[in-house]
This record gives structure tokens, sequence and C-alpha cells, in this order.
């Protein structure tokens, strides 16, 4: 990656969207459009659960996943972000953020679900990878990840699940017919066409949902980047004012 | 190969075109520089003689028969070959105080008929020196007429002009440099062509939604894009 993805959470601990520059609104609108589009794709669907995945690695699947969910919890929704990336987490790191306990931890008993938990504020909630198990394909498919899953449905309006590649793994496949799909992202100018339809095919053998692409680091110029230039943008006041958004807001 | 289209194709050159321009232009510089500086000028003098046989003569004035012209046509071939043996141009190495060999004489010069049914012979003296060039071709005119006569005593050969000046014939410095900036952008062009039909990678939002039936929920821009 040229640099590093940039998120839209503040360096503070808590979740909002601060506008460090100017150049953050771009990205800010990007998580706002898919945050949008989801929840019309979900709207219809009893499991608000999806997994977040792609073909290849260091695609951007983590800070995507990880920004859907500050942008879904912006709106007040209950939000769970669990990292099964069992082989490689990255969550924890990103956030800084304790990894002791976690998802493999919840899967194998050695700690309740709640215990496996960090409340990031009021709507956003993080499940970090634990500790790294010698069998995370299995413990993805064992029945306690089903339990586990249905016991965080009642609990969550969305569960956002960041997994390793399908191209490299299976663990997303196995996880995302538990879900109501796949969300697969796609980095411009390094996923090549050919891996992007190995993947296809592996999530249509599987018979799993492919919710859409997030194309990231993309380099065009989109609808969002000509409204910022033209002047929709931060300084005319579709932006955010010195006031922090908070995720305080009343549940929908 | 399916996966590049011509667009995407032009597209990725396009955007990389101040590569070949830049080729172009170092390799045409370099190729002015040095045909215009380092590359000696080849000069070429040019004389001629005219050869007929003995009933066609420049001093009476009598009817020329056609079978007259016809005899000394066909004799032009072998005054062209009697002038282009190696003792025609012994005499030169004397001459010009031994500076080139009675070969290199030869293979500085060119002899050939002006055309089908012309009369001349064309002397041809090519050489980095100019002078060099116009004196060795009007030594091989003055010559020629005796030469040509110890074998056929009844060819009729006269100098017809001499040179007076001589032309550069190389380095076609112009053409050289015109060249130059050709290759010089054809080789990144093609380059470019290679590395973006072998760069299989997504390009965009367009080349998703072109070759799959999949919907974009979002399209996140580089940090670096948006930052601007």
């Amino acid at each position: 990656m040229k640099k590093k993805e940039k998120n839209i959470l503040s360096k503070e601990t808590d979740a909002t969207i601060v506008p460090e520059k100017q150049a953050s609104f771009a990205i800010v609108e990007a998580y706002k459009n898919i945050r949008t589009n989801l929840m019309f794709l979900l709207s219809q669907k009893k499991n608000k659960t999806f997994v977040v995945s792609s073909a290849l690695l260091a695609e951007g699947k983590s800070s995507v996943s990880y920004n859907c969910a500050v942008a879904f919890s912006q709106l007040g929704h209950k939000v769970l972000l669990i990292d099964a990336d069992l082989r490689r987490p990255s969550i924890h790191k990103k956030m800084h953020l304790d990894n002791s306990r976690g998802l493999s931890s919840a899967l194998v008993k050695f700690c309740s679900v709640e215990d496996a938990i960090q409340q990031k504020n009021s709507c956003l909630d993080i499940m970090t990878a634990g500790p790294i198990p010698p069998n995370p394909s299995e413990l993805l498919g064992s029945e306690a990840m089903d339990e586990l899953l249905n016991e965080l449905d009642s609990k969550y309006e969305y569960i956002i699940i960041d997994t390793p590649p399908i191209g490299i793994v299976s663990d997303a496949l196995i996880v995302a017919p538990k879900t109501a799909g796949i969300v697969m992202v796609v980095r411009e100018g390094y996923c090549t066409h050919d891996s992007i339809r190995k993947t296809l095919t592996s999530i249509e053998f599987a018979k799993v949902r492919l919710l859409g692409f997030v194309l990231n680091c993309s380099g065009s110029k989109s609808k969002t980047s000509y409204k910022y230039k033209y002047g929709y943008g931060y300084n005319y006041g579709y932006g955010y004012s010195s006031h922090h958004i908070t995720t305080d807001t009343e549940k929908k | 190969m399916s996966d590049i289209s011509p667009k995407l194709i032009l597209n990725a050159v396009l955007r990389k075109i101040w590569i070949v321009v830049l080729c172009a232009i170092i390799c045409a510089a370099t190729a002015y520089v040095y045909f215009s500086t380092f590359v000696s000028p080849v000069y070429r003098a040019s004389a001629s003689i005219i050869i007929a046989n003995g009933a066609i003569s420049t001093d009476k004035a009598e009817y020329i028969a056609s079978t007259n012209i016809t005899a000394s046509t066909s004799m032009l071939s072998t005054c062209v070959d009697i002038l282009k043996t190696k003792n025609a141009y012994d005499f030169l190495t004397e001459e010009f105080n031994n500076k080139y060999s009675a070969k290199n004489y030869m293979s500085m010069t060119n002899i050939s008929i002006r055309s089908d049914d012309s009369l001349f012979i064309d002397i041809r003296v090519s050489n980095t020196s100019k002078t060099l060039a116009i004196k060795v071709a009007n030594a091989l005119a003055e010559r020629a007429p005796e030469y040509i006569k110890s074998f056929i005593p009844s060819a009729e050969v006269t100098p017809a002009d001499f040179a007076d000046s001589a032309v550069v014939i190389s380095p076609r410095v112009m053409l050289m440099t015109a060249t130059a900036g050709f290759v010089g952008a054809v080789i990144p062009l093609v380059i470019l062509v290679i590395v973006a039909i072998s760069d299989t990678t997504v390009k965009g939002e367009d080349d998703l939604t072109d070759k799959y039936n999949v919907a974009i929920l979002g399209n996140v821009p580089d940090f670096d894009i948006s930052s601007r």
C-alpha cells in the first residue's frame, strides 16, 4: 500500500468522525455511502450480520470493516465489530486494544462472551480475535460460533465480521453462510481480475450471497471528490462543525 | 488478455505519455549532437565524360545515324567496366602522394551510366575531404579518355563536366535526428503498451461494473487523492 489507510476515528477513544483536515471529507462520505447501501440491502433481512473479506491480502478489509462499524454507530445503531481473522488479527492493533481475550477465547469458553467484548462507546463494541488458535477454520465452523452469533444477534443491530482473504484461506466462506452475506473489498491497482474471478467462483460454490464490492484506494475522481471540489464540502456547511458528532444519540 | 480493453490500454499509455515524449526528445537531441559534432561529413564530387564511337565526332557537322548512337550506347557498359578496373586508379596513388591505395580510390569511386539512352558516364567520388573528392573526380575525368582509348581505340571519350564543388551525402543530420526521435518514441510506447496489457489489476469502478454483475457498495478514495 502506498500509505496507511486513513481511518475515520480520531486518536481519542471516542468513536467519532473528526475532520482532522478537509482531506477526510471524501473518505467520510465514502463510508457513509457504503453504510447507506448496506442498510438498504439488509433492510429486509432479519439477520443484519455481514462478513467483510477480499481476494488478496492487504486490500484494506480491516480498515473497511472498522470504518463501516464506526459509520453505522454514528447513526446510533448498536454495532459489534468482530475480528474473525484468527490467523492475522489486526483490529486490536488499529484500535490499540487488548487482545488477550476475544473471539477465540469465547469460542472455546475460556471466557464469557461479555468478557470478550470491549466497549468503544455506547454504540460500538469490538470483539478482537483473541489469542491465535491452532485451528481457526474449525473454530469458525463450530457450533460454538453459531451459538455465539445467535446470542450476539439479539443484542446488536449490526454485526460486522472481519475475515481473512478468501483467496488465501476459506475462513470467510465458513462464517458467511451464517450471515446475510459478504462484502468484498477490492483494492484498485492491486487486486487482479483473475483473483476476483476465483474468489467469486468460491463464493458461488459456497452458496453465499455476495452483497457487493467496496472499491478501496480508488484514484479516480468520484462524485464525492467533485462535490468536495465544487463546494459541497467542509467549508460550505455540509461538513462537520467544531462540535464533535457524538454517538450518544437515541437508538432508532 | 481479455481483461484489457483497447480503451484501458490507451488510457494507461496516455497517463504515461510524458515518458514517450521525453525519450523521443532525448534520443533526437542525442542523435543531433552526435551526428553534427562527432561524425565526420562525407562529401561527394561528380564529374562526367561522354563516350561516342568513332563515327560520331563532335567537331564534324555531319548527320549522325541512329545506328551510330546505338553503337555508342552499347559501348558504354564496356567503358564503365574498363573504368572500374584497378589499373585505372593506379595513377592516383602517385598523383596524391600515396595518400590512399588504388583499391581505396576504387572503393570511394562510383562509375555509372547516367541513363539507358545517354552517352554520359558519371564519375562520383566520395571522401571525408571535400578537396580530395573534387580532385580525384576531375583527375579520373581527365585520365578516362586516354585509358579507355587504350582498350577501345575507336572510342571517342571527352570529359563533359568537371567537379567544382562537393555535396555532403552523409551524415544526414536531420534525417538521423528524426529517425532517432521516432525510435525514441516507439520503444517506450511499445513497452508501455506491453506493461498495460500485462497489467490485469482492477483499474477503477467502471472496470468492475463492466466485468462483473455485482453491486458497487462504495468507492473509498485513496488517501493521497483525497488529500488534494
